[in-house]
């Protein structure tokens, strides 16, 4: 299984810009500067391909 | 790292009731979360939707509106995720889903947009649109547009069960979300 592991202090663009480099989708937040390993994930982790793929949360950690 | 100092790992093996806890349990409230790792998936064409409303016709506002809840529990289950914004008149949705054709989102928004088009006392706009991947989508509508985050509203959150929206009358939703709007300004 393709994961990506992203430390404290990443945003979802800088995260988002890192997965297209590898033809990769991950489910994440909307706006850039939200934390990729931050609230965003503890609070459920809304995202607009979650309808798809799940919440954040059952798509973290592995 | 816990706040006894301890850097541990979570998750369904090691620490399952803090990897339990940490999803969903609120920032911070469990520790400090230094990294996570998420699974990833293919990079697929996403089809997209995007209607603007500006209404002067409160009656056209929730008619609107009582379409849009209307047709979510369908456009989930075709994958569709997105946003809908409504604030003093105007309305703006745009979804999107990596699971659909162009075709298929024109057929399941035609009618819809018809619709809308059809209210008194509105302007819309509306396209439905296929972005390459997923980077384009976010690109076009998150980075180009040098939005940041935040607003001035204080969040919150609510999951609505989809048997309250295909029980319940999409209208009496619609009119009880565009009180709550008129109150605190933005929904």
């Amino acid at each position: 299984m393709a994961v990506f592991t992203f430390g404290a202090g990443v945003q979802w663009s800088e995260a988002y810009d890192a997965a297209r480099q590898h033809s990769r989708v991950i489910v994440g937040a909307s706006s850039r500067s939200v934390g990729a390993a931050g609230g965003w994930f503890a609070g459920g982790g809304h995202g607009i391909m979650a309808p798809n793929y799940g919440l954040g949360t059952p798509n973290s950690p592995v | 790292m816990t706040a006894d100092g301890d850097h541990v790992i979570a998750n369904p093996y090691r620490n399952e009731d803090l990897f339990w806890a940490l999803r969903g349990g609120g920032g911070g409230t469990w520790g400090v979360v230094t990294s996570v790792t998420y699974k990833t998936h293919p990079s697929t064409p996403l089809s997209s939707a995007i209607l603007s409303v500006n209404s002067t016709n409160a009656d056209s506002t929730q008619n609107i509106l009582a379409e849009i809840i209307r047709l979510t529990p369908s456009l989930v289950e075709q994958g569709y995720g997105g946003y809908c914004g409504i604030v003093a008149g105007q309305i703006v949705l745009f979804v999107t889903s990596p699971n659909v054709t162009a075709e298929e989102t024109q057929a399941t928004f035609l009618p819809f947009f018809e619709f809308a088009a059809a209210q008194p006392g509105i302007s819309v706009e509306n396209y439905t649109v296929v972005y390459q991947d997923f980077w384009s989508w976010y690109e076009t509508l998150f980075v180009a547009s040098g939005e940041v985050v935040g607003m001035p509203a204080e969040m919150s959150s609510w999951l609505l069960p989809k048997d309250i929206i295909e029980t319940d009358q999409p209208g009496d939703l619609a009119a009880e979300l565009l009180r709550i709007t008129s109150v605190f300004g933005y929904l």
